[in-house]
């Protein structure tokens, strides 16, 4: 190789072109440099150079060669030249910069200190939870409950076990209260002319322009909901007192006034009596949603269960329900019998005439008044002209005749005071008057007032003779009727003062807004039966600058600001309790020693209504006899007419709309529909049909009272003719929560109402135009589909027998397995890929009767408090990222215009076999050896296959965070981060959940077991939805356990797995539904 | 190096963590509370704002509660 070829190859593979550039060299060398070089290059290797100046052996380069250091290199720098901005500064500047950016930039928020106790309070444990007996005062039903607090925060409402009507059980709004108490968007200063001020400046100021009214003769009037505390009535007759003019007006949006009006023309009592439901064979419902939203459910519920246990030895029930909606209670019933509301009446006195005039069962047969009456009605003319089954129809009347006093007639709370005045008859003829309870009746503190009453204010309003209104922690711009124009007359009354948890509609008119303590801050006393008085206690002072209502009520009956401090109301209840219902403990160490006990059980037991000083107090004894001109006086009242029926009815979780900012019961699906987070009409599919409506779209309804537009939702079951909207939706005022969400149907409702203001039968509707998105976490088209059509029967999901073929053969459910052939049967032995862990300690399980389980969501409500399950909104909703660990599936089967309906709650089933651990590629979802399928939260990467591979569909993916993603982050407020249960992790981003059987609960339990050095007891650990559900549908425990109650249910000929077919063995267990309908009926659930 | 260098260092590093010192008083005392600093009347309101919501929750538990033991195990306590 020659000199040129390794040029050439050199400078074509460019590898030294930096190297040649980095020294000065002289490609072409000069002729006296070439002999040298040409001397020099025969004593070197040719091969082997580093450079031109090397090649060519340049003077310089070899002089530099023999030097180690080139010239100048070991010069010092010249500082001067040098920047003035040292490295030193430089790198403290950077780490200075990053340290802002990073905690400016970071989304950190104060979390507050852990400070330890200087003194320890000492009920308190750190880390162990303290229970305080109370009352809730969510509605007027006012439950017992049973609040859990840990260091002082309460985190966990359930019902007070001490309590004689609720036991141990609470409804939804119960549940979800915590959020109440916690919402950021509480009102946390007294407010004047949109100004904060001290609770001192508004005192003094309105009792000066209070004792002003009064003197001058101007009505000062205090608007409230109904009372029902015998301390709270006693103050308000005190403020009455100190003003004169004082007049209190109390209403509620939903009550029974026709029912307790028709009851006091019948039997000359102001209230209706207490229900005996557990003792009724047979129950008829008119248009009662009894089961779900009528009354006190939280009692009736868990009555009516009682005779729907297979395995307590009591025959089942039997409810018939005839209505024109589609509520819980009807899609529970055995019968079901569809018809427009307002031709109920005409259905009762059919009834009437067939015992009466008919059957002659009563001596109210004899009576000529009451036959005249009848006598031109006919039951089979009436069923013919309804649709009403003939078959059926003569079951019910077999059963009631057969029942005669122990049967019960069940009117709703909407149907009009002729309607309840007709069946207070039929339960007489029945002599179902067995049923009124004679140890205890209902108590009345103050009286609603009537219509004539409200009118009346509104009118001295508008004319000036009124100088004051207080709104006493009500809404009434927003609940009366619009016709009443409140809402107007209130803007001529200069002294508006409303005291409120919150920003409602009523506030907004307002001179003055005070903001008051929520129910876990206040002391109160209520009394709604005669046998028990049951105490409010504060388990928190208030966490804002607000005061309890009766606090700032006795501050300005005393006439001077300074009257207050934080003990008032409280010493003002003890005082009463001391000259009252305690009395008998004369000595003060005595009376402190039951007051204290009195606080600690919650309830006190009295013989009648005793406290003394709160004056009359309304109670009923024993009805003593029908007054047949009740039913005589009149003609019918309710007739069929031929425009729409408009229902309105209350809804279960947002009350009168009162919890409207409350995201958990926005968010809780309706039992029926399953929509969340809007209000609609529900149409019949018949009427659907003929209009052109489609779900979601618009329609204008006009009554009396107003016009409303509200889309529209296809109720399968629904009457024709007849539409149910619920009540408590279209809040204009409220905080970002409730704001605008659904509907204001109280815009329907009118004083001039002919039959009660939440019945209409003269509404016009037409088609509006347009549509609204509402949403379900159901589908809504389902019911059609071929795919899905029954199949909750076809693939066993659900599982139904008669209670007549139960007691004939009590494994009738494991007889029809042996339908497979003999083929089939060997195919179904295909064991599991997976080898059964034998789990040989604890094992745990569920049982859920779904006798029992009448779809009611409170277990729902109970997992999302317990769980610290977030809100995620309508629009996720929508797309179906809710949350709830814990759902009830309503399946429909039969045809959509007569549909027949299933509840089944459905969570996480922890299968033995669980589909979903194979799948999780890095082991975040594994198994326990006491069963429970877990999810380890930091491991949780976020891939979904497990929620892919469920079978049941019960785990839920956090698509967001969604405490952040959702209004405005308002679930990321600091208040909301102390209402998180503690021993529940929050869930982020990204992250996979799904039911853990309430694991922190088992975990106590294990705890427990190894203090007291024992084993671990099945029966000793309760989920929140067990503990939660009014029916005790729910069981937990040991399968292990042979001596446990649990095992015998879980073990019982009614339990079935859903989706046995799969081999997946979940450790739920379902009792099938037995549907107690007539001998002669083979009707099974199943193919 | 000499000693006399070595001491004037000393003394700058003194002035450092003097002046460093006073300068992180400073930044605390603004970000604690920049409107009282600068604020006119804050002797005037002072009383009333101290009686309103300051916007920081303390959570404390009310004296005159009755606890119970456990939740579900109630002792019946005689409350007449």
């Amino acid at each position: 190789m020659d000199n040129k070829n390794i040029n050439s190859e050199k400078s074509e593979s460019g590898k030294d072109t930096d190297r040649e550039k980095s020294t000065p060299v002289k490609l072409i060398p000069d002729t006296a440099m070439q002999s040298q070089e040409h001397q020099n290059s025969q004593e070197k290797d040719i091969n082997y150079w580093q450079s031109f100046r090397d090649l060519y052996n340049d003077p310089d380069f070899i002089a530099e060669k023999k030097k180690e250091f080139s010239p100048g290199a070991l010069d010092r720098p010249d500082e001067s030249s040098f920047s003035k901005f040292s490295r030193r500064k430089f790198l403290a500047l950077l780490s200075a910069s990053a340290a802002v950016a990073a905690s400016g930039c970071s989304n950190f928020r104060d979390k507050g200190k852990f400070v330890p106790y200087n003194s320890k309070p000492e009920s308190v444990t750190i880390g162990n939870p303290t229970y305080y007996a109370s009352t809730c005062t969510g509605c007027s039903s006012v439950c017992g409950l049973l609040i859990k607090t840990l260091e002082g925060r309460p985190v966990k409402v359930d019902g007070n076990p001490d309590h004689p009507v609720s036991k141990g059980k609470i409804c939804a709004i119960g549940q979800a209260s915590v959020m109440n108490l916690y919402d950021p968007e509480r009102l946390k200063n007294p407010v004047s002319g949109g100004n904060d001020v001290t609770w001192a400046d508004a005192d003094d100021k309105i009792i000066g322009e209070l004792k002003n009214a009064a003197s001058g003769g101007k009505e000062i009037a205090i608007v409230t909901n109904s009372v029902t505390s015998p301390s709270g009535k006693k103050l308000l007759n005190e403020f009455v007192t100190a003003y004169p003019t004082a007049k209190i007006y109390s209403y509620e949006l939903v009550n029974d006034s026709p029912r307790n009006s028709a009851w006091e023309k019948c039997y000359g009592q102001k209230l209706y009596p207490v229900i005996k439901w557990n003792d009724a064979k047979i129950i008829l419902s008119l248009e009662s949603d009894f089961l779900g939203s009528e009354g006190n459910k939280v009692e009736t519920s868990r009555l009516y269960s009682e005779n729907r246990d297979a395995f307590n030895g009591k025959e089942f029930n039997r409810l018939y329900s005839v209505e024109g909606s589609a509520s819980v209670t009807g899609l529970n019933a055995d019968y079901r019998m569809i018809l427009r509301t307002d031709a109920i009446e005409e259905f009762v006195i059919c009834l009437l005439n067939e015992f009466l005039v008919k059957e002659k069962i009563s001596d109210y047969a004899a009576d000529t008044g009451i036959a005249s009456k009848l006598s031109s009605y006919n039951l089979d003319a009436f069923a013919e002209a309804n649709g009403i089954s003939k078959e059926v129809l003569e079951h019910l009347i077999s059963d009631l005749k057969k029942n005669q006093g122990s049967s019960y007639v069940s009117a709703g709370s909407s149907l009009p005071e002729s309607t309840h005045i007709a069946v207070n008859l039929l339960n007489e003829v029945l002599g179902n008057s067995k049923l009124y309870s004679k140890e205890v009746s209902n108590v009345s503190q103050i009286p609603l007032s009537t219509k004539a009453e409200l009118e009346d204010l509104a009118n001295d309003m508008r004319s000036g003779k009124v100088g004051a209104v207080i709104h006493y922690d009500s809404n009434p711009v927003y609940h009366l009727p619009s016709d009443l124009g409140y809402a107007e007359a209130i803007k001529n009354i200069s002294l508006v003062i409303s005291m409120s948890e919150g920003e409602n509609e009523s506030t907004a008119v307002s001179s003055y807004v005070l903001p008051i303590n929520s129910m876990f801050e206040s002391w109160g006393d209520f009394q709604t039966r005669s046998t028990f008085i049951s105490l409010q206690q504060p388990v928190i002072a208030p966490l804002y600058n607000t005061r309890q209502k009766e606090e700032i009520l006795l501050t300005w009956a005393k006439g001077n600001k300074d009257a207050f401090n934080i003990d008032v109301y409280h010493n003002y209840i003890k005082d009463n309790w001391k000259a009252g219902v305690l009395s008998q403990n004369t000595a003060e160490a005595d009376f402190m020693k039951a007051w204290y006990g009195a606080l600690n059980d919650g309830v006190v037991s009295v013989k009648k209504a005793v406290v003394e000083s709160a004056g009359e107090t309304e109670t009923v004894t024993t009805p003593t006899g029908f007054k047949p001109e009740a039913f005589t006086a009149g003609s019918q009242k309710m007739t069929p007419g031929s425009d729409f029926v408009v229902l309105l009815t209350r809804n279960s979780s947002l009350g009168d709309g009162r919890f409207a900012n409350n995201g958990w019961l926005q968010e809780l699906p309706k039992s029926v529909s399953r929509v969340a987070w809007d209000n609609y009409a529900a149409i019949s599919v018949q009427d659907a049909k003929e209009m052109g409506l489609e779900s979601n779209d618009l329609i204008k309804i006009t009554t009396a009272g107003g016009e409303l537009e509200i889309p529209v939702f296809i109720q399968p079951g629904a009457a024709k003719g007849v539409l149910a909207i619920e009540l408590g939706y279209g809040r204009s005022e409220c905080g970002t929560v409730g704001k605008d969400v659904g509907f204001n149907a109280n815009k329907l409702m009118s004083k001039n109402s002919a039959l009660t203001p939440w019945l209409m039968n003269d509404a016009k509707v037409s088609k509006a135009g347009g549509t609204y998105q509402i949403v379900t976490t159901q589908d809504h088209y389902a019911f059609d589909e071929p795919l899905y059509k029954d199949i909750q029967y076809r693939r066993e999901i659900i599982q139904e027998g008669t209670y007549f073929g139960y007691k004939e053969n009590a494994n009738f459910l494991e007889d029809r397995h042996t339908k497979y052939t003999e083929e089939e049967r060997d195919k179904l032995k295909v064991g599991s890929i997976n080898k059964q862990y034998k789990h040989t300690g604890t094992k745990w399980g569920m049982v859920i009767d779904l006798n029992k389980c009448t779809g009611c969501n409170e277990c729902v409500a109970a997992c999302n408090v317990e769980n610290n399950i977030p809100v995620v909104g309508k629009e996720q909703v929508g797309k179906h990222r809710v949350m709830q660990w814990l759902r009830i599936d309503r399946y429909y089967a039969g045809t959509p215009e007569a549909p027949k309906a299933s509840f089944q709650p459905m969570l996480c089933q922890h299968c033995d076999f669980a589909p979903c651990e194979n799948v999780c590629p890095v082991a975040a979802t594994t198994h326990s050896p006491d069963g429970i399928n877990g999810m380890a939260y930091n491991r949780c990467v976020g891939t979904r296959y497990c929620s892919n591979n469920c079978p049941y569909k019960v785990r839920r993916f956090n698509y967001f965070n969604f405490r952040d993603h959702f209004r405005d982050s308002i679930q990321q407020e600091e208040s909301f981060s102390l209402m998180a249960n503690p021993e529940v992790t929050v869930r982020s981003r990204g992250v996979m959940e799904k039911c853990t059987f309430c694991l922190q609960r088992i975990m106590d339990e294990r705890q427990m077991a190894i203090q007291e050095n024992r084993q671990v007891i099945g029966s000793n650990v309760k989920t929140a939805c067990q503990e939660a559900c009014n029916t005790n549908a729910i069981a937990f425990g040991d399968q292990n356990d042979e001596s446990a109650e649990f095992y015998k249910l879980n073990n019982s000929s009614l339990g079935y797995s859903v989706l046995e077919e799969i081999k997946v063995k979940p450790n739920v267990t379902y009792l099938a539904k037995l549907r107690n309908v007539y001998e002669t009926e083979t009707e099974e659930g199943h193919h | 190096m000499t000693s006399v260098t070595k001491e004037s260092k000393k003394i700058e590093r003194k002035k450092f963590f003097m002046y460093s010192g006073a300068a992180a008083l400073g930044i605390y005392a603004l970000l604690k509370n920049p409107f009282k600093l600068l604020g006119s009347d804050s002797n005037k309101t002072g009383d009333k704002k101290s009686e309103l919501y300051s916007g920081k929750i303390k959570i404390t538990q009310n004296p005159n509660a009755v606890t119970r033991n456990t939740g579900r195990n109630t002792t019946k306590l005689n409350n007449g």
